[in-house]
């Protein structure tokens, strides 16, 4: 088994009586991009803040790329983070501070500059590049953000709600980078989002926090597929007899009525069928009365999942 | 030819405030003469004693170093060091009250934090408000210089040169431990504001309180030692072994301040 990329061990913190994570202990795969979860509040910030050594944890270690963050120079160019509220010098053109970060990541000078007009290019603010970083707007500086974390070849890279406060279309484009560096190299991504289709979309595993504790750590095929539910859309309401038809069919459990024409059934699990299986099975028998569905969608989505665990179930 | 007496202008004023030179030939030559050798070193003894009742009234010097000050070295440059020597905490405090303080509470950090060590950060920020400081100081020194080689022309160019050179020296030697106090409280504290009002407390509110106390009960005047205000004319001292203490003084303060900031630094939330 190769080593994760992030080993969070136990990992506690406090802020006078607060404690804003409380023994969480998860791992991150090598080449994952990998979502993290949770409500305001959660402590999502405040482990993206340990695993960058902004923060030390009250208890408990972190280990990225197999050094402990505490080394964190060890990890210099190979770790990389969008921090969520972090200013950039007000009074300093925007490329002088990037050719900076990438000198301290250990380019020489002709390469920092090379790299600088890379990545503004790739973030569309190569003709901002001689402003002040105080003149630049709220969605230039998320970029400019998002630029220099970018930057040279890192392993690991943490984005922290990398498209709030992004009108749509450069949200789109923050997306399209996050899909490049997935294709392209083999870098780690760690992305939190509090949206949730744009986690679904980009991550292939999630862990959600919800008040300081992890509540959920698997894949994002598990979490949705896990709730052993199928969601019928008929396009109109059903009558009593059409749903007596279908509560009457074999493995058929709770019914719920979402909307107008969607309904949630509860598949009850057997030995001898797998939930496909099941699923044929029933929209064959529903046809056989002349229910046709008009979709059929296996699973919850992710945010019902993530409203589930974290205790804001939708009635 | 005996020498001419040419008054100075406003008396007390101009007793402690030298004119310059070409000020007071002006004056000679609306009395119908000029200044000779003989005139110009009256003048500056004229002068020096003036500056030596200031070094002797502001300071309260022994014998020798009131010597040293007012006789061995020009005294106007002297006084001029010792006005240095007062300020040199505020100005110490106003270049080095944000070394890292504005940018901890803006997370300006973060940015630096994944690609430099912590130590780098706190030692890089000090070492260049050090290095701030003296170009600074350089520059103010230059123009002392300049003013008081080519208007005052009180004593020998090369005496007072080589007086202020010396001085630049000392006056560094007295900032270090300020700016490295200011290392100290502006890692300390996340607002730049609170950084130079703590630092200027310490710098000047702590010596006037132990003055005060020290009116009441004379021992309290030896916690003025506890901070580099209490050391600071060790470094004008004429006695080689209390010179050389006052510079490792200052330099273990330095050591001490650079050292707590240091560990404060490396482990605190940023």
């Amino acid at each position: 088994m190769s080593t994760p990329a992030i080993s969070i061990r136990n990992v506690s913190k406090t802020f006078g009586k607060q404690k804003a994570l409380d023994d969480v202990s998860f791992d991150i795969p090598s080449g994952a991009v990998f979502g993290l979860l949770g409500p305001n509040g959660a402590g999502k910030t405040t482990l993206f803040s340990i695993i960058a050594n902004f923060l030390k944890a009250s208890t408990g270690t972190i280990t990225v790329l197999g050094t402990s963050v505490d080394r964190i120079g060890d990890l210099r160019g190979r770790l990389t983070i969008l921090p969520q509220d972090a200013l950039f010098q007000s009074n300093v053109a925007v490329r002088e501070q990037l050719e900076f970060m990438a000198q301290l990541n250990g380019m020489t000078k002709p390469q920092a500059a090379e790299e600088t007009t890379r990545v503004l290019t790739m973030v569309g603010l190569l003709d901002a590049q001689k402003k002040n970083a105080r003149s630049l707007s709220h969605g230039m500086t998320k970029r400019l953000g998002i630029a220099q974390a970018f930057m040279g070849q890192p392993e690991v890279i943490v984005l922290d709600e990398p498209t709030a406060g992004l009108d749509p279309v450069n949200a789109a484009g923050v997306r399209n980078l996050i899909n490049d560096i997935k294709r392209k190299a083999n870098a780690t991504l760690i992305i939190s989002s509090h949206h949730l289709a744009e986690i679904q979309e980009l991550c292939a595993a999630v862990a959600i926090l919800d008040h300081g504790k992890l509540v959920e750590n698997r894949t994002i095929a598990e979490i949705t597929q896990s709730t052993g539910h199928v969601r019928f859309t008929f396009g109109r309401r059903l009558g009593d007899a059409e749903m007596s038809i279908m509560k009457a069919q074999p493995n058929v459990g709770e019914i719920t009525v979402d909307t107008q024409d969607e309904y949630t059934v509860e598949l009850r699990p057997t030995a001898s069928q797998t939930s496909e299986q099941m699923i044929s099975a029933l929209v064959s028998e529903l046809a056989k009365n002349g229910l046709v569905p008009r979709s059929v969608k296996e699973g919850a989505s992710l945010e019902e999942k993530f409203l589930e665990v974290t205790g804001n179930k939708r009635n | 030819m005996s020498p001419m007496i040419v008054p100075i202008p406003t008396p007390d004023f101009s007793a402690t405030m030298p004119q310059p030179l070409e000020e007071i030939e002006k004056r000679a030559q609306e009395y119908g003469g000029e200044l000779s050798d003989a005139d110009r070193d009256m003048l500056a003894s004229q002068v020096d004693a003036a500056m030596s009742k200031a070094i002797d009234w502001v300071i309260e010097p022994s014998p020798e170093q009131l010597n040293y000050l007012a006789h061995d070295h020009p005294a106007a440059v002297s006084a001029i060091l010792l006005l240095l020597v007062v300020v040199t905490p505020l100005l110490s405090c106003l270049g080095g009250f944000n070394q890292t303080s504005g940018d901890i509470a803006s997370k300006g950090l973060r940015f630096l934090l994944i690609r430099t060590e912590r130590t780098n950060i706190f030692l890089g920020r000090f070492i260049g408000t050090f290095l701030f400081s003296a170009c600074v100081y350089a520059a103010l020194f230059l123009i002392l210089a300049l003013y008081m080689v080519v208007k005052i022309k009180l004593h020998s160019p090369g005496d007072m040169v080589l007086w202020l050179g010396s001085g630049y020296v000392r006056i560094l030697l007295l900032s270090l431990p300020y700016i490295a106090m200011c290392s100290l409280v502006s890692c300390a504290i996340d607002s730049a504001f609170g950084s130079l009002t703590i630092s200027l407390l310490i710098a000047y509110l702590w010596p006037l309180l132990i003055k005060i106390a020290s009116g009441t009960e004379e021992k309290i005047g030896y916690l003025q030692f506890l901070t580099p205000w209490g050391w600071k004319y060790w470094l004008f001292s004429p006695l080689g072994g209390r010179f050389f203490a006052g510079v490792a003084v200052m330099l273990v303060f330095t050591g001490i301040f650079t050292f707590l900031g240091h560990m404060h630094f490396s482990k605190r939330d940023l």
